[in-house]
């Protein structure tokens, strides 16, 4: 479809459009956002349309709590009822005529009903590719659609066989970097954790570890648009290139920054990056790294923070180094660490 | 039961304009509720909006259908679609307002239809064509006349604005 030929009707009547006007499809809003901002040119015309299609709103005919209630309450005594008796009750009552008049409509309705849901059964026997990295570990791999995502230490993602017939939807605990393979139809879609964050044609990097306190969310091209999936009626973010978000676990709350790509992208180029880190949050990188399992000992108060980088060091040596400002003993027996800070 | 919360305020305010008859629309609910119920592998559906709007829709016309047979006229559905539903954005000035509900509520019953599910409900093309059972060029020329309705109402007010964000800087 040529764009950039199209017209203000062709805006209104432009499925998609509409979608994005109306805030209805995140992959629309993501789509048209990016495209808006390659071609200012059609800034009239796109204007134009929103504001024809966002004239008016349809207003809800507001229903009383207790009208629902009452409602669901008689239908919960009806599904008891068929239970029991495995029949629809046709006894005598006031709407006899109207249950009457519906069964043989309902019989129709089951059918397709049935239809639909073999139909859905069918589709269902989902074969879910499950790819985990142990600590110490990274791994690079191309998914079906030609999206391309390393996985950091500790990481794992899921997601469905049939990934490309449906949305390209896949779910990460832990660190990745993905370059999400072009697609205007299909949303790329991460869930982390909270977070949902979905993509058309983008490269960005999710860190959700499950001991992390938070997930972050860094854009490096592209744009995507992050939701929470906890909250019914979630508020949107929508990151360009350089914004990072970050979801505190505990407490929903959400912020974005400007990040620095060097030190979010460190991991993927085998670059180890500290930056005003606590004490807790090296032994965890570490951990992640080297794929060993640390204790501390006598660890340094909440003063203490660790700058520097390790570009393919062992980690005896980082660990020297980290000696070098903060006096330290260390033991390594197979896989387990104890470092002891000497006061 | 969360389906039934979740679509419940979405189907009644469909089917209360289809069927113009809150008791009706209510009864409808329930059989349509009954009756998925009385099938328990429902809850594998991943899209059931389209489906439980559809539905409705034909118990609430069978409904409907069986009213006018007993009061001996045929009332056919025809979509409620009144100024108090229309709720016009506050940027817009009284005169267009106007305008603009007068456009809505002049629409042809099919198109009120398409615009009502597509606005309000958010279903797309291929969805509304399902639930109303015409096809999905039909549901793109309807929507299309009614959005070329409702544009030539604006048309004056978009001029003038875009005339007053000219002047202006």
């Amino acid at each position: 479809m040529n764009y950039s030929e199209y017209g203000v009707d062709d805006f209104l009547n432009d499925e998609s459009f509409q979608s994005f006007a109306l805030k209805q499809k995140s992959k629309d809003k993501v789509f048209w956002l990016e495209w808006i901002a390659k071609n200012p040119t059609k800034k009239n015309e796109v204007d134009e349309a929103i504001k024809i299609l966002t004239s008016f709103s349809l207003k809800d005919t507001t229903h009383s709590e207790s009208i629902i209630e009452a409602d669901l309450q008689k239908l919960q005594n009806a599904f008891d009822q068929q239970k029991k008796s495995r029949v629809v009750p046709i006894g005598p009552s006031k709407f006899n005529w109207r249950i009457a008049a519906s069964i043989a409509l309902l019989i129709g309705i089951g059918i397709a009903a049935w239809q639909y849901v073999t139909y859905f059964h069918s589709k269902a026997e989902k074969v879910i590719v499950q790819k985990d990295v142990p600590n110490g570990k990274k791994l690079t791999f191309m998914l079906p659609d030609g999206s391309l995502v390393k996985l950091n230490g500790n990481s794992s993602l899921k997601y469905e066989q049939n990934y490309l017939l449906k949305q390209r939807k896949v779910t990460l605990t832990g660190e990745a970097y993905f370059e999400v393979a072009k697609d205007a139809i299909n949303p790329f879609i991460v869930i982390s954790g909270d977070l949902s964050t979905v993509a058309l044609g983008t490269s960005f990097n999710i860190k959700a570890y499950a001991d992390d306190p938070q997930i972050e969310i860094s854009l490096l091209t592209g744009k995507v648009s992050v939701t929470s999936i906890r909250q019914s009626s979630p508020e949107e973010y929508f990151l360009d290139p350089g914004d990072g978000i970050r979801y505190t676990n505990e407490n929903s709350e959400i912020i974005t920054y400007e990040f620095n790509t060097e030190e979010v992208m460190a991991w993927k180029n085998g670059i180890i990056k500290f930056k005003n880190a606590s004490i807790k949050e090296v032994a965890n990188k570490l951990e992640r790294w080297y794929g060993v399992n640390i204790q501390v000992n006598n660890p340094p108060d909440q003063a203490w923070k660790l700058n520097g980088s390790f570009e393919n060091e062992s980690l005896e040596n980082v660990l020297k180094s980290i000696s070098f400002s903060t006096p330290l003993k260390y033991t390594l027996n197979d896989n387990q660490l104890e470092i002891n800070f000497l006061k | 039961m969360q389906l039934y919360k979740n679509y419940y305020q979405e189907l009644f305010n469909y089917g209360v304009r289809i069927a113009r008859n809150e008791e009706l629309t209510r009864d409808s609910i329930h059989d349509l509720f009954v009756h998925l119920w009385s099938k328990d592998s429902f809850e594998g559906i991943s899209n059931p909006k389209p489906y439980l709007l559809k539905s409705l829709r034909y118990i609430i016309i069978d409904g409907l259908k069986e009213d006018s047979l007993m009061s001996g006229h045929i009332e056919l559905p025809d979509v409620a679609l009144s100024t108090e539903d229309i709720q016009i954005n506050s940027e817009i000035n009284e005169a267009s307002s106007l305008k603009i509900k007068s456009a809505l509520t002049k629409l042809t019953n099919r198109q009120k239809e398409v615009v009502y599910l597509r606005f309000y409900n958010g279903l797309d093309y291929a969805e509304i064509a399902e639930i109303t059972g015409i096809s999905n060029q039909s549901v793109r020329n309807l929507f299309s006349k009614a959005i070329r309705e409702l544009r030539n109402q604006m048309l004056p007010i978009v001029v003038l604005s875009t005339l007053l964000h000219v002047l202006t800087n």
